[in-house]
């Protein structure tokens, strides 16, 4: 992301770094802290993907299970 | 037969269904990061000497309470879900808006502004989501400025709508409404000014010819440049020297930031006044 701090480097406003390094969400602009953790990534050949979530505030993963009762057919 | 369809729910980013980042790389966190970076940056653009902007600003999400944010004069703080709110960390324009608070309250003229700085806050959260319903997604109802309800139709979830033209009454809501309506609330004074500026983007540009989006991008330049410089948008009763088309006005300091020649009184380039 923009300006993120990766290892002893900060990413330009692109997200683009050249380094190898851990990130925290922390960069030029903000120092995010989180009543639910930690956050920390290493970068890898692919960069930093930092994923997705649909769920709300420290939700942990959760599988839902739809099942379907048989039917006649 | 029986079918099964797993699905995965939870605030933690995910790739390829895996949990990554720790517990703290939350739905809240990164939008939090996000959209307190794109403003910043945006601003210092349009700032480049302003030292706050200079300096890394905290942002604490998920705080275990409801239905608040806000600005303590150091940090910018965001509420989880619940009593009929989102996690407001997860809401650009709420993430703007407390921005906006710091905004206003360490730029060159220091303080928060008055007689509310709930306006300025307002406006930078609009211009920045291109919307007047500031914080889109933050209830679960439609928004109800003191009795004058947002228009249904228009689905505002936000906190407000600062466009007039959005509510029920459809007039402007003025410091004499603020008085009968909403006692000394902060948020009521800060419409005044917050839907003349949204007026100046989506009314008064428009009618002398620019387009929706010459106008947004007018309109933001001229935030930045004056109300970075104002200390009384207005004044309560109308009196000199802040109040209405006063010396030390917030419309005055557009006046100043739109201005060539060091000369008000000769107009300005865009002509809207």
């Amino acid at each position: 992301m923009s300006y993120m701090w990766v290892g002893s480097a900060t990413a330009d406003v692109g997200g683009n770094f050249d380094v190898t390094g851990t990130a925290s969400l922390r960069g030029k602009h903000v120092n995010l802290n989180d009543r639910c953790g930690d956050a920390s990534l290493s970068s890898s050949s692919d960069g930093i993907n930092w994923g997705t979530s649909v769920g709300t505030d420290c939700e942990l993963m959760q599988h839902h299970i739809n099942s379907f009762m048989p039917r006649n057919v | 037969m029986f079918r099964f369809h797993f699905s995965y729910t939870g605030a933690i980013g995910r790739v390829n269904g895996q949990q990554v980042g720790g517990r703290g790389n939350t739905h809240a966190s990164r939008t939090t990061y996000y959209h307190t970076t794109h403003i910043a940056d945006i601003a210092s653009k349009h700032l480049p000497n302003e030292v706050w902007l200079k300096r890394q600003l905290t942002a604490n999400v998920n705080i275990n309470n409801n239905c608040n944010a806000f600005w303590n004069g150091y940090s910018i703080n965001f509420y989880t879900s619940g009593g009929g709110c989102a996690n407001l960390g997860e809401i650009s324009g709420v993430v703007a808006h407390e921005w906006g608070h710091g905004m206003d309250a360490k730029g060159v003229a220091e303080g928060i502004s008055k007689p509310s700085g709930e306006g300025i806050a307002d406006l930078y959260a609009a211009l920045y989501d291109g919307t007047s319903c500031i914080g889109r997604g933050g209830l679960s109802k439609i928004c109800n400025l003191k009795g004058d309800r947002c228009k249904f139709s228009l689905g505002c979830d936000g906190v407000r709508d600062i466009d007039y033209m959005n509510h029920n009454s459809g007039e402007p809501h003025t410091m004499s409404w603020a008085r009968i309506n909403c006692g000394d609330s902060v948020h009521c004074k800060g419409h005044v000014y917050s839907e003349a500026v949204w007026s100046l983007y989506k009314r008064e540009l428009p009618a002398i010819g620019y387009d929706d989006l010459t106008a947004l991008e007018l309109t933001t330049y001229l935030l930045y440049k004056a109300a970075d410089n104002v200390v009384f948008w207005y004044t309560e009763n109308g009196s000199a020297p802040n109040g209405g088309c006063g010396g030390n006005s917030g419309y005055k300091a557009f006046l100043v930031a739109d201005d060539n020649d060091g000369d008000v009184n000769n107009g300005t380039p865009r002509k809207y006044y």
